[in-house]
């Protein structure tokens, strides 16, 4: 028994010993390789896969009940694009992120260029400033589409009142108001994050440059327009390339605000992707948008890029 | 200076060695963890298991952790049950684990929306919710035509034909698939002070003449008051009421071979009328959130409405609880000479095909469609649903509940709604057969679409119902 057992302990002894000389014969790049390799493993498995398998299902017709999806190749995505659904889609998904964009940019820097001067309470007001970014997006929708009720909200009573208008609006179910009323509620959300990059920015910029100006005689929009935003265009750079892409991808607001509608009024790319893919039980067709909406994202980006990307260095 | 350099080339080495000891013991250390999560993966299975055997269980078959070792069944249920009827049904479970002694059953509840692709990838999966209601009939109806669930002819056989309400039950290739509980009828729900202060014609209504009269009568722009609301969302339901009044002037999505007939005259018509109607209606409306469809109602903006799930008792007491007596219900009506309907869900249970424990499952089922359980269900959301198992409105236990007796003539209207016009498209349009298209929301997703396009976009009733009906031909094909 102990020779059986001693020559058990040699043959791995001799498997651990060959094991390490294969080890220690390995270059440092090979070396490398085999400890990235278990993480590479893992981000294939956790990253690459579902975007891989998404793919193959933007392919393929998907009903989310039938275990056995049926080849369809790429006519789903000749389909979509032919569709004017999807054409409409993309243009209120332009008009959405641009309007939004616009007036975060636009409401951020404005506060930010408030909030970098000394006053009494700024502290409360930053405070404030920032407190829609951290209500819950849907508290702020409800709260809106109350506000905003077509048949009894306090924003037709106020308006009426005023003799701004004659009878109620139908704030979210007209085609006319629709579509403003989310790009109001996108940029009363999320203008906190224009906010306060730009705010960090303008703390950065030498005070000599304003004492320089006004010595020159330079009034405050000349300073704002010749310091100020040169300053800031890296920065603005920045936080409109991520302000669109979020904004673009953005689902929420939408949802809960109209779910597309009146009608497709309102519909943009992800929306319709949710619909197809979750009303229409079209898992495929969905995906196959949201694929599309990936691609319009990816040149988007690098349209701004070409355009703005070396100015803003 | 050799000497320098060789101390040095050798410190060198030395330290890659002590660094490639260090990232070796590390890739090593790396790799067996990762080894490690991966079985851990697996004894994790495995511990669920554990957990359907109380514990001290082990997976059996291919994985599936349906059986402990201590003979534990786990009967896993989905169901889409809200807030109070699912406390009844956790009640309900408990019993039954304590009736059957080795059975624990596990429940979950979801969305209409999350329905079928739980349901396909837990059976895809290789762990099937044993027992199932997807939401809704169409969902349910699809599920058993993608082959999801199994015939329980057995179940349903042994209660005998009178237990079940007949408009409930449908086969698919001659077998029964589902064994029903209660469910819900679109109504109309109206103000009873409203009409009687504008001097409308009183519900129930002969026909659409009288329908729009009183929705005219009723409309007072100033007061910021309207007759009847048209909505035009996007949601399937929305797409209710434009789908009811196409079948009740004769049209409808598709006919007994199958064939789209949405672009029809009648189809046309019915779209005329929703058009028509929209003169009565707020343009808020259009867009409304399906909870939005019912306050207006109780806060005088609506004189009508009309809905699914019967809420009035809840919403009165939320709403305005003066207007105990002021809200009835009635069906909608159909045109002159033709038989109203009035849509209806309640499909309830079917057995997963890939079950390990068909016979556990099918007690299950039972169990839940006793007519006692039933009244529980029914009166955990006093005047709700309606029963879709006979003799439930003769029990005791039914009319013992406050609101119940309150609320009694009210619900016994909507009963008699369910049971004189009431139709699940999916399982009655086609009497013995089951419907693939009708069955599927999608339908009536098309349906409010065409209506969209009549109203938002004052397109030609006729060109509206030939453009849907084109589309479904391509979304059917």
């Amino acid at each position: 028994m102990s020779e059986v057992s001693e020559q058990t302990s040699a043959t791995s002894t001799g498997a651990l010993a060959q094991a390490k000389n294969k080890l220690d014969n390995l270059s440092e790049n090979q070396m490398g390789l085999l400890l990235v390799l278990p993480l590479a493993v893992l981000l294939m498995v956790l990253y690459l896969y579902p975007i891989l398998r998404g793919f193959v299902f933007s392919l393929q017709e998907v009903s989310l009940f039938a275990t056995d999806p049926v080849w369809a190749g790429a006519q789903q995505y000749v389909d979509t694009l032919n569709s004017d659904r999807f054409w409409g889609a993309l243009e209120n998904g332009i008009v959405y992120t641009v309007g939004s964009v616009a007036v975060t940019v636009v409401v951020g820097v404005g506060t930010a260029l408030v909030l970098n001067r000394s006053f009494f309470g700024e502290r409360f007001v930053t405070g404030l400033v920032l407190s829609p970014y951290m209500i819950p997006i849907v508290g702020i929708v409800l709260v809106f589409r109350w506000l905003f009720n077509g048949l009894n909200g306090a924003a037709n009573y106020v308006f009426i009142e005023l003799g701004l208008v004659n009878q109620p609006i139908a704030w979210f179910s007209s085609s006319t108001y629709a579509m403003p009323m989310l790009i109001l509620i996108s940029g009363w959300a999320l203008y906190p994050f224009v906010c306060m990059l730009v705010l960090a920015k303008l703390q950065t910029i030498p005070d000599e440059y304003y004492e320089a100006a006004d010595l020159m005689g330079a009034s405050r929009t000349r300073q704002f327009v010749s310091i100020t935003l040169p300053q800031l265009k890296s920065v603005l750079f920045v936080a409109i390339l991520l302000r669109m892409l979020w904004t673009f991808n953005l689902f929420d607001i939408i949802w809960l605000g109209t779910q597309g509608g009146p009608g497709n009024a309102t519909e943009t790319l992800p929306i319709m992707a949710y619909r197809i893919a979750f009303d229409g039980l079209r898992l495929g067709e969905g995906t196959a948008v949201a694929f599309l909406t990936f691609v319009v994202l990816a040149a988007g980006t690098t349209i701004y890029f070409r355009s703005f990307g070396e100015a803003s260095a | 200076m050799a000497g320098d350099t060789k101390q040095s080339t050798s410190g060198s080495s030395s330290t890659n060695r002590t660094r490639r000891r260090f990232l070796e013991a590390t890739g090593a250390g790396t790799v067996v963890a990762l080894a490690g999560c991966l079985g851990g993966g697996g004894d994790g299975d495995g511990g669920d298991g554990g957990d359907g055997g109380g514990g001290s269980g082990e997976t059996t078959g291919n994985g599936n952790a349906t059986t402990g070792s201590s003979g534990t069944k786990t009967i896993r249920v989905i169901n889409s049950a809200y807030e109070p009827v699912q406390k009844v049904f956790e009640e309900i479970f408990s019993e039954f684990e304590e009736q059957e002694g080795n059975v624990e059953v596990e429940y979950n509840r979801v969305d209409f929306a999350d329905a079928p692709q739980q349901a396909a990838q837990a059976q895809a999966a290789g762990e099937p919710w044993d027992v199932m209601n997807l939401a809704s009939p169409g969902n349910n109806v699809t599920a058993a035509q993608e082959g999801l669930l199994q015939p329980i002819n057995d179940v349903v056989d042994d209660r005998g034909v009178d237990y079940w309400n007949e408009k409930a039950m449908f086969k698919l290739d001659g077998d029964h698939y589902f064994a029903p509980h209660y469910g819900s009828v679109i109504k109309l729900n109206y103000r009873v002070d409203m009409f009687e202060e504008a001097g409308a014609p009183m519900p129930p209504f002969d026909n659409w003449e009288q329908y729009m009269t009183a929705a005219e009568k009723l409309t007072n722009t100033s007061k910021n008051q309207y007759g009847h609301p048209v909505f035009l969302g996007s949601n399937h339901f929305h797409g209710v009421w434009p789908m009811m009044l196409t079948m009740m002037n004769g049209g409808g999505v598709v006919n007994p071979d199958g064939d789209i007939v949405f672009d029809s005259q009648e189809t046309a018509e019915a779209l005329q009328f929703v058009k028509d109607m929209d003169q009565y209606s707020p343009t808020s409306a259009h867009n409304s959130s399906i909870p939005d469809m019912r306050p207006p109602l109780y806060q005088g903006q609506y004189a009508m409405t009309w809905y699914s799930t019967n809420q009035v008792a809840a919403d009165i007491e939320s709403y305005n609880p003066d207007l105990k007596g002021d809200v009835q219900v009635t069906h909608v009506p159909a045109p002159k000479g033709n038989e109203p309907v009035a849509r209806m869900t309640g499909t309830g249970y079917g057995v997963s095909s890939e079950t390990e424990h068909p016979k556990v499952a099918k007690r299950l089922v039972k169990y839940i469609t006793e007519r006692e359980n039933v009244t529980r269900m029914l009166t955990a959301n006093p005047t709700a649903k309606i029963p879709m198992v006979k003799g439930v409105l003769e029990e005791d236990a039914m009319w013992e509940n406050d609101t119940m007796q309150e609320y009694e003539d009210l619900y016994r209207d909507l009963v008699g709604i369910a049971e004189d016009y009431g139709r699940i498209i999916a399982v009655n349009e086609n009497p013995e057969t089951v419907n693939p298209i009708t069955g599927r929301a999608l339908s009536e997703t098309m349906v409010v679409g065409a209506a969209q396009d009549a109203v938002l976009e004052d397109m030609d009733p006729m060109d509206a119902a030939t453009k849907w009906a084109d589309r479904m031909r391509e979304e059917y094909k």
